[in-house]
């Protein structure tokens, strides 16, 4: 049996089936989270602003374009409502515990897990224009042209911009000493 | 100081997108710039790094959090339900993790939303509902939508694009539309080949609506976007024409409801 498409779900949705939702949950809670947790650095933000997103794309599931796929519309949700909530809350908090994930070997990889630990809390530092890039690229593997559509950014922009968010992330860590440390 | 261009070759190749050529020629300039080896190696580790990240699991209580929102959500915003059906929709609403506020704000909002409903029912336009019965979206239609014409335009006050869609049978107009003052559109279509089967807006009734055998007209005001809905008969290409009359100018224009063969 094949899984049913998105735009089939987004339908029975449309219908009033909320299990048709409760699989688009399935789907993409996950990254949703994940990229909310990378942006915001606070576990319980992070589930409140995944929370909201869901619900205002339920919500909004009518002005969904089934010429676009349903992750990115749904991401591109997600951005907004976690640049909104930075915007709004105009200060940095330090990355929750839970948010950093343990070592599958912590004796060999002890140095490596530490220096990413270290990045990761140089990421939530970043301003939320450089950090969106960072998140998008290199966790969520997405290529300068679907970073240009979600962001609605020419790809010339995002390119440039994520250049300047490297060279200020690598700043950062040098700035900490991560590098030197770990060296 | 580093040459913004290799700069920019640095990130493509950390990036992976960097030709082979252009690498070889970075590579030569690193072997002579020592400032540029160690942003190329910081930025290399940074990237290894950053590829290490696990991601987390959300929370296993997340998804009927959501889940215990959003029937009430939903429910909220449909004109025609009953206030119980609302009242108890806020009630099973689950508050927020931090905001325990909600539920009680959430309450007088719903009552509040109620009276506005009470309200408004009064105002909706006369619609011929006679038309709109059968199914709008079926779920295996949409699965392959194709777009075969798109069209925009621009007069006064007044834009707006129109964009035709078609999956399997189905026939798809989107019309957005942003005027500031009152605007007529008149759809009209060929009624051999194509069934009206219904019509929905993103937010607000528009003022007037007139159905026809082979026309849909309505007024509007400000910024919306329609979508009508036609099970294409399959017997020929048909076209939709579409008339957008302003107090004192008009545009028209005619889509095609399939692309044609090559």
């Amino acid at each position: 049996m094949t899984d049913k498409s998105d735009l089939i779900l987004v339908n029975e949705c449309l219908d009033g089936n909320t299990r048709a939702f409760a699989e688009l949950i399935d789907r993409y809670q996950r990254p949703i989270f994940n990229l909310a947790l990378r942006m915001v650095s606070g576990y319980e933000d992070a589930c409140d602003l995944t929370q909201t997103v869901f619900v205002k794309a339920y919500e909004k599931l009518d002005t969904f374009n089934p010429r676009f796929k349903f992750f990115s519309w749904i991401y591109r949700m997600a951005v907004n409502e976690c640049l909104n909530f930075l915007k709004a809350r105009k200060q940095h908090d330090v990355l929750h515990p839970n948010m950093v994930s343990a070592a599958k070997n912590p004796e060999e990889n002890y140095l490596d897990n530490e220096f990413s630990k270290r990045v990761q809390l140089a990421v939530g530092d970043l301003p939320s224009e450089y950090k969106v890039l960072i998140i998008m690229r290199h966790f969520d593997d997405f290529s300068y042209q679907e970073i240009g559509h979600l962001l609605r950014l020419p790809e010339k922009t995002v390119k440039s911009r994520l250049f300047t968010a490297r060279r200020l992330l690598s700043d950062a860590v040098r700035q900490r000493g991560i590098v030197a440390d770990d060296r | 100081m580093i040459d913004e261009k290799y700069f920019q070759l640095i990130n493509e190749d950390i990036d992976g997108t960097l030709e082979p050529k252009q690498r070889l020629k970075l590579q030569e300039y690193l072997h002579t710039h020592a400032e540029a080896q160690t942003l190329y190696d910081d930025l290399l580790r940074l990237s290894q790094a950053l590829a290490q990240v696990e991601k987390v699991e959300p929370p296993m209580e997340l998804k009927q959090a959501i889940l215990r929102e959003v029937p009430a959500k939903k429910l909220a915003s449909r004109k025609d339900l009953s206030i119980l059906q609302s009242i108890i929709g806020s009630l099973a609403a689950k508050v927020n993790f931090k905001y325990a506020y909600s539920l009680s704000a959430g309450i007088i909002i719903g009552i509040f939303v109620f009276a506005l409903v009470i309200s408004s029912v009064k105002d909706l336009p006369p619609w011929d509902i006679s038309k709109l019965a059968g199914s709008i979206f079926l779920d295996s239609v949409l699965d392959s939508v194709q777009i075969a014409d798109q069209k925009k335009f621009a007069i006064g006050n007044a834009e707006g694009t129109v964009t035709i869609e078609y999956a399997r049978g189905a026939v798809i107009a989107e019309i957005d539309l942003t005027s500031r003052n009152a605007i007529e559109v008149t759809i009209s279509f060929d009624n051999q080949n194509l069934d009206f089967e219904g019509m929905r807006q993103l937010s607000h009734v528009p003022k007037t609506v007139e159905i026809g055998e082979s026309k849909v007209r309505l007024t509007q005001t400000g910024e919306e976007r329609y979508y009508l809905y036609f099970r294409d008969k399959g017997r020929n290409i048909s076209t939709l024409k579409i008339h957008v009359q302003t107090s004192d100018n008009y545009w028209e224009g005619t889509l095609l409801t399939r692309q044609r063969p090559n």
